[in-house]
């Protein structure tokens, strides 16, 4: 096991490379100076010339990259001008509310999604069932983001129930209960947005035809053959293994969901990442866009390998090497 | 040969309703998009005759924030859509599968490597990709088109070396191999033909993930300003929700409508085309 875990630790050495050195080559390929780029737009001439020096600028493109990832190993992306603040700095602040939204997403989709998917494998082939399916294919290709307008629409511009942007009333000056209460309140539709366009529905065709997939199985056979009741088969011996894939899924679609954040957290104004990447974007400060993307690919490889290791250990059919 | 086994595909095919459906959707689609200048009743960037007006008998789908009428914007959409879900997929499909047979066909270091390479660039948040690049380089519907096929690739290279790889020890082409064809014929005329066919039914799905993609980057304003696209239609409704909703809906329900019909069309595909399925049935 720990020769598995140091193996898989040492894979994504070359993907976080991989990434480091697309930025480099970005910098390089984007019209201007680079160190002009690298320092940010609204940069004055004397700090453009600090960063050429710290990062060797004027050496020869090998001592650039070395250099370069040099000081990203030590945990600095950068400063950010416009803002004031370290890269890291100003990304670990925005976290908190970029994870809330994609973990409520996340849970909520995978409960849900596996529980709409169960009923739709149980009466495979009904009128129910095939309901089910089309209903989550229109789901699955609606845009977030339109879905998010239309929710806001209906709810907030129409019904008036639920506010349409931010995290909180902040002036309100909310504390304790009142507080969670008035957070629940507000994520309610960027949460059911994120969730029910796409990442809910992914999850129940997952849930559905690997069910269908097991129930195939010999040991489904055995388990009948027994004289087990259907409930027991189907809830004790079909579903534990159905859900194995499910696992996986809710890993990798890390990737996935953090472009779903973006466009949810657009829509509804909601503070996190999502949003503040697209104002950097349009403010070109280019340290901390680049920040931004090396941060979010880590965290998506991370997330993979977590994921890798927690399969490992609940399918014991996989061989650690 | 060929024309039989389009025929037995076709047989299946039409046999499964939502994928017919589907069908005729798309091919309705492509129509609208061929004929946008003889259905559409102004131009993408006409002036209509007022702002912000309601739908009504002359505007079905009302008018926007400049007066644009909203039914032709979502005509000519369908241009846009179209061109970026093809453009990419097109893109996708020959680097895939060059690379994925090549990984397939060698085995060896040369498999190792390329895979490894799949994996990575699997990994990346393409999303976050694409809009650094946009951000850096500047909006233009051409460029985004080349970014987004080239994050998509890998999973058709998967696809086609694991098609490949299976295909490689079945005696035609072992035979073929034996007779002294050149590695290039034998992927060309013997594996190729045979294995493409999921490398298909992905395709049609890249390209219904290719114009939720376009959508979303022009609704998040790094779309190509000089293109009408539906994202950007919605980009605009977004600004003026509270005071026009017809805006905002129709040009999402004919993204919703393009890419529900692609990916029937892509299950039909598959359907037809794997009789494991169908023994399901």
């Amino acid at each position: 096991m720990t020769r598995y875990l140091a193996r898989r630790l040492l894979e994504i050495i070359p993907v976080i490379l991989a990434i480091v050195v697309f930025n480099f080559v970005l910098i390089h390929v984007a019209p201007g100076d680079p160190a002009q780029m690298m320092a940010g737009e609204m940069a004055n001439q004397e700090y453009v010339q600090e960063i050429r020096m710290r990062y060797g600028l004027d050496k020869p493109i090998y001592v650039q990259l070395a250099l370069y990832l040099a000081n990203i190993l030590r945990g600095d992306l950068g400063y950010s001008i416009p803002r004031g603040q370290p890269v890291l700095f100003l990304i670990l602040e925005k976290i908190p509310a970029t994870l809330l939204l994609v973990i409520s997403a996340q849970v909520f989709s995978v409960i849900f999604g596996t529980m709409i998917g169960v009923l739709s494998a149980r009466n495979y082939g009904s009128r129910k069932d095939a309901l089910i399916c089309f209903s989550s294919l229109v789901l699955y290709s609606t845009p977030v983001f339109w879905f998010g307008l239309i929710l806001i629409l209906v709810f907030g511009v129409g019904l008036r129930i639920f506010p349409i942007f931010g995290m909180t009333a902040a002036e309100k000056g909310l504390t304790g209960f009142a507080y969670l209460g008035d957070l629940i309140w507000h994520a309610f539709l960027p949460v059911m947005t994120l969730s029910l366009a796409g990442l809910a529905p992914m999850f129940l065709r997952l849930a559905r035809s690997s069910i269908l997939e097991v129930m195939k199985e010999d040991f489904i056979t055995t388990a009948r053959a027994k004289g087990l009741t259907e409930n027991v088969v189907f809830f004790k011996h079909a579903l534990r293994n159905a859900l194995l894939p499910t696992v996986t899924q809710a890993g990798f679609a890390l990737g996935f969901v953090f472009s779903g954040a973006v466009m949810t957290e657009t829509v509804f104004a909601w503070p996190g990442l999502g949003r503040f990447m697209m104002d950097t974007a349009f403010q070109r400060d280019y340290p901390l866009l680049m920040g931004m993307f090396l941060f979010i690919s880590v965290a998506v490889v991370a997330a993979s390998l977590i994921t890798d290791i927690v399969y490992s250990v609940l399918d014991p059919r996989v061989v650690y090497k | 040969m060929v024309l039989a086994k389009i025929r037995g595909f076709f047989n299946v095919y039409e046999k499964n309703r939502g994928a017919m459906v589907g069908l005729a959707v798309l091919s309705s689609c492509f129509a609208v998009a061929l004929l946008a200048p003889f259905i559409s009743p102004y131009g993408p960037f006409e002036w209509a005759g007022g702002l912000f007006l309601p739908p009504s008998a002359r505007y079905p789908f009302g008018t926007d924030n400049m007066g644009r009428d909203v039914l032709s914007g979502v005509i000519w959409g369908f241009r846009i859509s179209l061109l970026f879900g093809l453009g990419v997929a097109g893109i996708s499909l020959v680097i895939g599968v060059i690379l994925g047979a090549i990984a397939g066909y060698f085995g060896g270091l040369v498999d190792d490597f390329l895979s490894r390479v799949f994996e990575i660039y699997m990994m990346i948040p393409a999303i976050f990709l694409i809009i650094m690049i946009t951000a850096i380089f500047g909006a233009d519907i051409f460029r985004t088109m080349i970014v987004v096929g080239l994050t998509v690739w890998p999973s058709n290279a998967k696809i086609t070396r694991a098609q490949v790889l299976t295909l490689k020890s079945r005696a035609f082409v072992q035979a073929s191999i034996g007779s002294g064809m050149s590695h290039l014929q034998i992927i060309y005329t013997h594996i190729l033909p045979n294995g493409i066919q999921p490398v298909i039914v992905n395709s049609t799905l890249q390209m219904a993930s290719a114009i939720i993609t376009e959508a979303g980057l022009s609704f998040l304003g790094l779309g190509d300003p000089n293109q009408r696209s539906w994202g950007q239609m919605l980009y605009y409704a977004q600004l003026s929700v509270k005071t026009a909703w017809w805006m905002a809906v129709f040009p999402g329900i004919a993204i919703v409508v393009l890419v529900v019909a692609f990916n029937l069309v892509g299950e039909g595909i598959s359907f037809a085309m794997n009789p494991k399925l169908q023994r399901r049935r």
